[in-house]
């Protein structure tokens, strides 16, 4: 689980930071690096973070009882 | 830099989804235990959080490339960039660009079609190029139209009251088209050959 997780956030982290990068230095490259970085680093944490999801505990349905 | 407001929207939400994923990052680090809270902090911050800044980001970003200033941090295009801004040339785009009748966005306002999705084939042409000139060594005479000029891009500013004050537009056959006689359309070395 901790792998998932550091892997979400360092691949967002990562696309949000080249994000920034472009919107204060806007070049043709970072430009792209936004956009494609954006886009990869994303469906990596979306990948990750339905795998985590998936692989939660259950709620133990006698606890509630 | 110029600060507008759609640049201090993009980088406060850009700003708080970078503070939420740093945020959720150390909270590992610190403690590797998982209560529901902390996953559902992640989950927000990836899915609630990121999208809107990523569009934000993007959407700015591509504004942003409309700007003659764009095209011309390309190598390639310095010639054609150098000709619209010139104050001698006197080349068509050289004269709308100097009296004002495109006041901003040169290259954006002319290249594009006006059809239904031409702005978004224009984004996407202009991907390529970025690529291209980025990726490969593009020549100088590798750069042409897609296809021959065509009027109705003329006739988005140039409209039919005005255009049927010229005595020569109302003589024109039917197939002529609005470059075969406006046909100094940039001063550049290629064309000039």
């Amino acid at each position: 689980m901790t792998v998932l997780i550091v892997i979400a956030l360092m691949s967002i982290t990562l696309a949000l930071a080249v994000g920034v990068l472009s919107v204060f230095y806007f070049s043709p490259w970072t430009f792209l690096a936004q956009l494609t970085i954006g886009i990869v680093g994303g469906a990596i944490a979306m990948v990750c973070m339905v795998l985590l999801i998936m692989r939660l505990p259950k709620r133990d349905s006698t606890d509630s009882q | 830099m110029k600060l507008d407001i759609q640049l201090l929207f993009v980088f406060l939400v850009t700003a708080l989804a970078l503070l939420g994923a740093v945020a959720s990052f150390v909270l590992i680090l610190l403690r590797r235990r998982y209560g529901r809270t902390f996953v559902v902090v992640s989950l927000g911050c990836i899915f609630f959080v990121w999208p809107p800044s990523f569009f934000a980001t993007s959407i700015y970003n591509l504004e942003r490339s409309k700007s003659t200033q764009f095209c011309a941090s390309c190598h390639d295009m310095e010639q054609h960039v150098e000709d619209v801004m010139g104050a001698t040339s006197k080349s068509l785009a050289a004269k709308h660009v100097r009296r004002t009748w495109i006041n901003k966005n040169a290259c954006y306002t002319c290249h594009t079609d006006y059809t239904m999705f031409g702005p978004l084939n224009a984004k996407f042409k202009g991907m390529r190029h970025m690529m291209a000139a980025l990726l490969h060594d593009v020549k100088e005479e590798e750069i042409d139209l897609y296809h021959p000029y065509q009027d109705r891009d003329c006739l988005q500013c140039h409209d039919q009251a005005r255009f049927d004050r010229v005595e020569e537009h109302i003589d024109a056959d039917a197939d002529e088209r609005c470059i075969d006689c406006h046909d100094n359309m940039h001063k550049v070395r290629r064309i000039d050959e």
